[in-house]
C-alpha cells in the first residue's frame, strides 16, 4: 500500500458515516480477528439490516473476506483463528456455546468466489442440503423445493431438461447460479456472497446482480467485492475496509459521489499520490 | 487533488481543464467585443464574432465527448465523478453565455443607424462586471475554492441591482420618448443579454461548490447556500 495512504490510516480514529440501523438482522460490535498473534480485523462496529445488500469494499488483505467469513463461523475451521467481540445474527451470539453451527449455516448460506457445484448432478447440488436438514418430507416436496430454489436463482428455464445432468458440465455463470440455488435451498435468511463474480464474464456477471437485486427482497446479502461498479450497482450500503479496519459505511450513493473519509475517496477514485 | 494512479486519466483531466478555460477566456472576449460593436455600430466585428462562436461551439462539443469518454472508460467516482458532471455543466454554461454574446450583437443588425443608444455608459459597466464575475468563478474553478465561488454568488447581488436601475433608467427614457420605444427595447435586451451571462457565471461557481463539498446548490436560495456553506 502507498506509504501516503498509510500515513492517512495513522490519523484514522473510527468508522466514520453510519454503520448502525433500526432494523439490524446482523449487530456486531467490537469485533476481532486475529490468526496466531496476528490482528486481522479489529474494533468492527456494523449492524447488518434485514433484507439489505450491503457491499464490503477495501484493498486486497483489508480483512474483509475475513469479516464474511466470521458471519457464518466459516473460520471455525482454521485453528489459529480467533475471534473475539459480539456477533449477533437476531440477536443470537453466533459464537456462543449453545449455537449449532450447522444450523447457523442454513440459516446463513454462502456463496464463493469460484463456483463449487458438487459433482453431482444439478437435481442433487440442490436437494443436497434440504436431504441432510431434513427440510423436505418426500420426493415431492423436494423436487418443489429444487424447482422453486432453481427458479429463483434464475437458473430453471436454462436447466429443467436436464436437472439430472452434471452441476460441472455447466457454464461459469451457471455454476454459480446453481450455488446460489444451492444456498437458498434451505431458505436462509441471510446470503454471504465473496466476489461471486470475479471468474464471470459481463453477461453472467449481469444476471448475478440482477438476481442478487430480486433476492434482496427476501434476504439480508453481504457481497464482498473488488469491482467498485458492481458494489455501486447492487448494493443500498457500501462499508470500507481498510487495514483490518472499518473506515466509512455509508449510503451507496454517498459513498460513490461524496465520500466522507479521505481513505474511501482515496481507493475508489485511485488516487493516492 | 492527488495524483491518480492511471496518470493518463490525470491527463485528460487537465486537457479538459484547460479547454473549459479556453472557453470561458473565448466568452468573456465574445461579450467584450459584443458591446463595442453595439456602440460603434462596427458591423466588421461580426466575422469576429462568428468566428469566436463557432470556436466557443467547437469546444462545448469537445468537452462534451471528452466527458462521456471518460465516463464510459474510466468510470470515475467522487470527486473524479464530480468533476466530469462540474466541468460538463461548466461548458453547458459558457456555451449558453456565448450564444447570449452573439444575440447582443445582433441587435445591431435592427438598429444599426441607433448605435448611439448603445454607447450609454452602463452596458459598458455592466459587461465589465459581468466579465469579471466569469474571469473569478473559473478562478475559482482553477483553485477549487469554496469561498471564491461563494464571493462570486454573492457579487452578482450587485450585478443584479445595477442591472435593475439601468431597466427602470431606460424604462423612464421610454415614457419620456415614445418614438424610441423600438430602440430603447433593443438596449433592454442587450442589458439583459449581459445580466444573464451574469446567471451563468453563478452557475459555474455553484459546480465549484458541488466539486469542492459535493452539494448540489443550484436551486438553493442565498440563505441556504450560506448555510450549506457554514457547516460543510
Amino acid at each position: 500500500m502507498n506509504s501516503s495512504v498509510d500515513t492517512l490510516f495513522e490519523n484514522h480514529s473510527g468508522t466514520v458515516g453510519e454503520p448502525f440501523v433500526d432494523n439490524a438482522k446482523y449487530t456486531i460490535r467490537d469485533m476481532q480477528v486475529s490468526y496466531d498473534n496476528n490482528v486481522a480485523i479489529k474494533n468492527i462496529n456494523l449492524d447488518i439490516a434485514d433484507k439489505e445488500v450491503i457491499a464490503l469494499i477495501g484493498p486486497s488483505g483489508c480483512g474483509k473476506s475475513t469479516f464474511l467469513r466470521s458471519l457464518n463461523r466459516m473460520n471455525d475451521t482454521v485453528d489459529s483463528c480467533k475471534v473475539t467481540g459480539s456477533i449477533l445474527l437476531d440477536q443470537q451470539d453466533i459464537y456462543s456455546k449453545q449455537q449449532d453451527v450447522v444450523a447457523l449455516r442454513a440459516k446463513v448460506g454462502m456463496v464463493f468466489q469460484k463456483p463449487n457445484p458438487f459433482p453431482k448432478s444439478i437435481y442433487d447440488n440442490v436437494a443436497y442440503a434440504p436431504r441432510i436438514h431434513g427440510i423436505a418430507k418426500n420426493k415431492s416436496e423436494l423436487d418443489h423445493i429444487v424447482e422453486r430454489s432453481l427458479k429463483k436463482a434464475g437458473l430453471w428455464n436454462e436447466v429443467k431438461d436436464r436437472l439430472h445432468g452434471m452441476g460441472t458440465g455447466l457454464s461459469g455463470g451457471q455454476q454459480q447460479r446453481l450455488c446460489i440455488a444451492r444456498a437458498i435451498a434451505v431458505s436462509p435468511e441471510v446470503i454471504l456472497m465473496d466476489e461471486p463474480c470475479s471468474a464471470l464474464d459481463p453477461i453472467a456477471t449481469a444476471k448475478i446482480e440482477e438476481l442478487i437485486h430480486e433476492l434482496s427482497e427476501n434476504y439480508s446479502i453481504a457481497i464482498v467485492t473488488h469491482s467498485m461498479q458492481q458494489a455501486a450497482r447492487v448494493s443500498s450500503r457500501t462499508a470500507y475496509f481498510h487495514l483490518g479496519s472499518l473506515v466509512e459505511v455509508n449510503a451507496t450513493d454517498t459513498v460513490f459521489t461524496n465520500p466522507e473519509h479521505n481513505l474511501t475517496e482515496a481507493y475508489i477514485t485511485g488516487r493516492f499520490g | 487533488m492527488k495524483k491518480h494512479i492511471y496518470s493518463l486519466f490525470d491527463e485528460d483531466l487537465k486537457q479538459l481543464q484547460s479547454d473549459v478555460f479556453n472557453m470561458g477566456e473565448l466568452v468573456v472576449d465574445q461579450l467584450a467585443t459584443a458591446v463595442l460593436a453595439l456602440s460603434r455600430a462596427d458591423d466588421n466585428l461580426a466575422v469576429k464574432i462568428e468566428t469566436t462562436e463557432a470556436k466557443i461551439n467547437a469546444l462545448d462539443i469537445k468537452i462534451e465527448e471528452a466527458c462521456q469518454q471518460i465516463l464510459a472508460v474510466r468510470q470515475p467516482a467522487a470527486i473524479d465523478l464530480r468533476y466530469i458532471l462540474a466541468i460538463s455543466r461548466m461548458a453547458h454554461d459558457l456555451e449558453r453565455a456565448g450564444d447570449e454574446a452573439q444575440k447582443i450583437f445582433s441587435l445591431l443588425k435592427d438598429t444599426p443607424e441607433d448605435y448611439k443608444t448603445f454607447q450609454s455608459k452602463c452596458l459598458n459597466t455592466l459587461s465589465r462586471d459581468v466579465a469579471l464575475q466569469l474571469k473569478l468563478a473559473l478562478a475559482a474553478f482553477r483553485d477549487e475554492s469554496v469561498d471564491a465561488a461563494a464571493s462570486v454568488i454573492k457579487g452578482d447581488k450587485l450585478v443584479d441591482q445595477y442591472y435593475a436601475e439601468n431597466i427602470h433608467d431606460t424604462i423612464n427614457m421610454m415614457q419620456e420618448n415614445p418614438a424610441g420605444i423600438d430602440v430603447f427595447m433593443n438596449k433592454i435586451w442587450a442589458l439583459r443579454g449581459i445580466e444573464r451571462m451574469g446567471d451563468h457565471a453563478i452557475n459555474i461557481a455553484e459546480q465549484v461548490i458541488y466539486l469542492k463539498l459535493g452539494k448540489d446548490v443550484r436551486h438553493s436560495s442565498e440563505a441556504e447556500v450560506a448555510e450549506i456553506l457554514e457547516n460543510s
